[in-house]
């Protein structure tokens, strides 16, 4: 009975949302519970009946502002989960496009990414995959139809019921309100919410807790001890003070606002590859919205992170996307501090490097290609972006996704005399320093010429732009969108630095080395990539750079 | 070879499977293209030098009364074929070069499997092709010599596999080409030109046709493959595992009846109108 009244509340609390014209949420962390739910695929439809009759096929106008509960589950359902986005599969920005046919029927089985429909677009009929195992509940459009966000509902089983996080603008209300009521403390007290709970209640839904604990779900627990956050210091907003995904999603962000760095190397660590990742068994590039293969970065010395990194690059090298969500989308649209600077960071130890080049730029190997600093510092951006691989990424067009590319392909800013070309050198973690060094004069040369191809300037993950190229020593750099980060190192400089001893005078070689953001809007700062990241992003390359036989040592 | 088609290269080994074909009909053709994408997880580049009967081909949402003069083509006894795969409309006989390229996407991890890189991949694989001929480049969706149209685009993109074909005009009856309606949806570059302006037929700029077919199946060890020929019934018994066929014959007489329709209930929501006026 109060499972029952628990259901009917929440299906209230969700039209209501709905009906006040306020977005669906982003769905939860797909925790599939295979074994749960006998999960058949459809056998794709026969001709006749997956086509539309021949001759023409009517177009019909969108669904207007598909409300998703029609009816109530049953108590022994699982949530139903709204399939919204899957033009994100695409890959081409899109807003619509036009269903071709489904895979699956109204209360068929859909299988998580398998075949859903089929779209078709200017030039290309896509088959959309499923994100969700579980039951069509409802499909919210004919073949023929004009589809745009809203595809279908899928009635997910045995997952958690928390699934209805508040709105975005009700999470920065909430951040609002923590930021209002932590004051000089770390944390928000959360006392008096816990004044709300019944002691009475029983908290039988799921595994909700009893009285003296906090009402929230195993994701929304998950989250904080991910985060290492005592949820009592969270206010909950849900009903008797529950605490929901959007409450503990707004207290990080108020927590990130506050203190930039602070949390963020944790939430680096623990990006969303075990949030939004396939299971084990998930076919291998099997869709665009998640890999089989996550993304972690490489703990230096850590054998078994650099195996698996390797395993898993070996498999699959299509980029992983990872959805933004709660904090990260947030993070996205919200205006922040210290993001806003490029970060500057310089090298003082770069007399290894220069005498390493002065040995080799003889080399026959050459064959009378100029060795520049250039090919070292690409390869060690290309390890450094492997122990940080969110700073290889791509922002979405529809900006709700990051793609986390596996493949560092690294764009070198060339003034020529045509203009700024900003050629890419694909897979610069697979190629020698030689090879790059005959790869960027081949792109030279052809940006001189004005000869680069369509591929050359396309496909780029990150760019470094050697402003020392030119004589300069410090720069800004303007990121190169969709990317979302940019390098810019400057000339290197002789100078005098004090030895260890702190008395003596040396001269030493100095580069800067400055990092910027991608910035989203001119009134909006985006902070995909958080500040700690890309400083730690340029320590690890700093570190290469100083050291250059430790690109002998990570080098694959 | 363009040396940006050496930046997305198979893993050694990697085999494509050749299908030449000569004269085939081009709605077996596609219904076999269609059975190798989703019926085998092989590579496959097939190639078909003309098709017998001229005909109409539809992409697989298009509405035939708005790109086609219906009674026109009727009364010529062009038939019409909706393929599987997006894209417009073009108007194919023996002197069309159809080629198609299906992919594992796990061949080529350096193409990602979304519309514009698979493009940009086959625009570096034809490039061995054309560029030597002239100003080669896609253009928007099409293969171009400058700004003149001699190839169009359509794709199939499904869990694990990718399918690109297209069709390019060695030669072109004027009158044929008249059949298509203006699409309402053109690329800039078109610039709202005649389509026969806009088009190019590759005898213009191409010497041989068939150093042409053969240069199309050499590009494939030029982009890194092995090639293995392959034959007829190796496609057969694709066909025959195919559950799903999305190429078919449209019924012509249905497709005029509902044309009529149309004009009927124009005809009376007009005098409708006037009887209100």
């Amino acid at each position: 009975m109060r499972r029952a009244a628990r259901l009917i509340r929440l299906l209230s609390e969700f039209v209501g949302s709905q009906e006040a014209g306020r977005s669906l949420p982003a769905p939860l962390s797909r925790h599939v519970a295979a074994s749960a739910c006998a999960a058949s695929q459809q056998a794709p439809s026969p001709c006749r009946s997956a086509w539309a009759t021949s001759g023409s096929v009517a177009r019909q106008t969108r669904s207007p502002g598909a409300r998703a509960f029609v009816t109530a589950p049953a108590l022994d359902e699982g949530p139903l989960r709204q399939f919204r986005q899957a033009l994100a599969q695409t890959g081409e920005g899109l807003k619509e496009a036009e269903l071709i046919r489904w895979c699956v029927e109204e209360g068929g089985q859909a299988v998580a990414f398998e075949p859903l429909c089929e779209l078709q677009f200017d030039k290309a009929a896509q088959e959309i995959s499923s994100p969700y195992t579980g039951t069509v509940k409802r499909l919210h459009h004919s073949p023929g139809d004009v589809v745009g966000d809203l595809l279908v509902d899928i009635e997910v089983c045995g997952e958690d019921m928390e699934l209805l996080s508040p709105p975005a603008e009700t999470s920065q209300e909430a951040a609002a309100a923590a930021t209002h009521h932590s004051g000089a403390a770390e944390h928000a007290p959360g006392t008096g919410r816990r004044q709300q709970l019944h002691p009475g209640t029983s908290g039988s839904i799921g595994e909700d807790e009893i009285a003296d604990r906090v009402l929230t779900s195993p994701a929304v627990r998950r989250i904080a001890r991910e985060n290492r956050i005592a949820l009592e210091k969270v206010v909950g907003s849900g009903p008797d003070g529950r605490v929901t995904k959007g409450d503990i999603l707004a207290y990080l962000d108020a927590l990130n606002a506050a203190g930039p760095g602070t949390i963020a190397e944790d939430l680096a660590q623990a990006v969303p590859t075990t949030e939004e990742a396939t299971v084990s068994d998930m076919p291998l590039a099997g869709a665009h919205i998640a890999q089989a293969a996550p993304h972690r970065p490489l703990q230096p010395g850590c054998a078994e992170s650099a195996a698996a990194a390797k395993a898993a690059a070996a498999l699959v090298m299509a980029p992983l996307v990872v959805p933004l969500r709660g904090y990260r989308k947030a993070m996205v649209k919200s205006m922040t501090i210290a993001g806003q600077v490029p970060h500057f960071h310089y090298c003082d130890e770069m007399d290894a490097l220069v005498e390493l080049r002065q040995r080799l730029k003889a080399d026959h190997a050459l064959q009378g290609t100029k060795l520049t600093y250039m090919p070292f510092f690409l390869k060690a951006a290309a390890l450094a972006l492997r122990e940080y691989p969110a700073v290889n990424s791509s922002l979405s067009p529809d900006q709700t996704s990051l793609l986390q590319h596996a493949r560092c392909n690294l764009g070198v800013a060339m003034a020529t005399p045509h203009g700024l070309a900003v050629p890419n050198i694909k897979d610069v973690q697979d190629k020698t320093v030689l090879q790059l060094a005959g790869e960027l004069r081949r792109l030279q040369e052809a940006a001189a010429a004005n000869r680069l191809a369509t591929a050359d300037v396309t496909g780029g993950t990150f760019s470094i732009s050697n402003i020392g190229a030119i004589g300069g020593t410090y720069a800004t750099p303007l990121v190169n969108p969709p990317e979302v980060a940019i390098m810019a190192v400057g000339s290197i400089q002789r100078l005098p630095r004090f030895a260890a001893d702190g008395k003596t005078v040396v001269p030493a070689s100095i580069i800067n080395l400055s990092l910027a953001l991608l910035r989203v809007s001119p009134t909006m700062r985006c902070r995909v990539v958080d500040g700690a990241t890309l400083a730690s992003f340029a320590r690890a390359w700093r570190h290469y750079i100083e050291s250059p036989g430790m690109l002998l040592l990570h080098m694959k | 070879m363009a040396a940006a088609a050496a930046a997305a290269r198979p893993p050694p080994g990697t085999v494509v499977r050749l299908l030449r074909l000569t004269g085939f009909p081009i709605l077996a053709q596609l219904q076999i293209e269609e059975a190798l994408l989703r019926a085998t997880p092989d590579n496959w580049f097939v190639i078909n030098d003309g098709t017998p009967k001229p005909s109409v081909v539809l992409g697989v949402s298009g509405k035939p009364h708005e790109l086609v003069h219906l009674e026109a083509a009727a009364a010529r006894h062009v038939p019409l074929i909706k393929r599987f795969t997006g894209g417009g409309t073009v108007v194919v006989d023996g002197d069309t070069i159809f080629t198609a390229l299906i992919m594992q996407q796990q061949s080529l991890p350096g193409v990602e499997a979304y519309p514009r890189p698979v493009m940009q991949y086959t625009e570096d694989l034809y490039r061995s092709v054309f560029g030597s001929h002239g100003a080669f480049w896609l253009r928007e969706n099409d293969y171009c010599f400058g700004d003149r149209k001699f190839g169009g685009n359509a794709q199939a993109i499904t869990k694990d596999r990718w399918l690109h074909h297209t069709s390019l005009l060695w030669d072109f009856k004027r009158d044929r080409m008249a059949l298509l309606q203006q699409p309402a949806k053109q690329p800039a570059y078109r610039q709202g030109r005649h389509h026969l302006e806009f088009i190019l037929p590759l005898h213009e700029v191409l010497p041989c046709r068939r150093t042409l077919i053969d240069e199309l199946c050499g590009s494939l060890e030029t982009a890194g493959f092995v090639v293995r020929e392959a034959g007829l019934g190796d496609a057969e018994r694709a066909l025959a595992a195919n559950t799903l066929c999305g190429t078919r014959l449209l019924d012509m007489q249905q497709l005029l009846d509902g044309v009529g329709g149309r004009r009927q209930g124009e005809i009376g929501q007009q005098a409708t109108a006037a009887a209100v006026l």
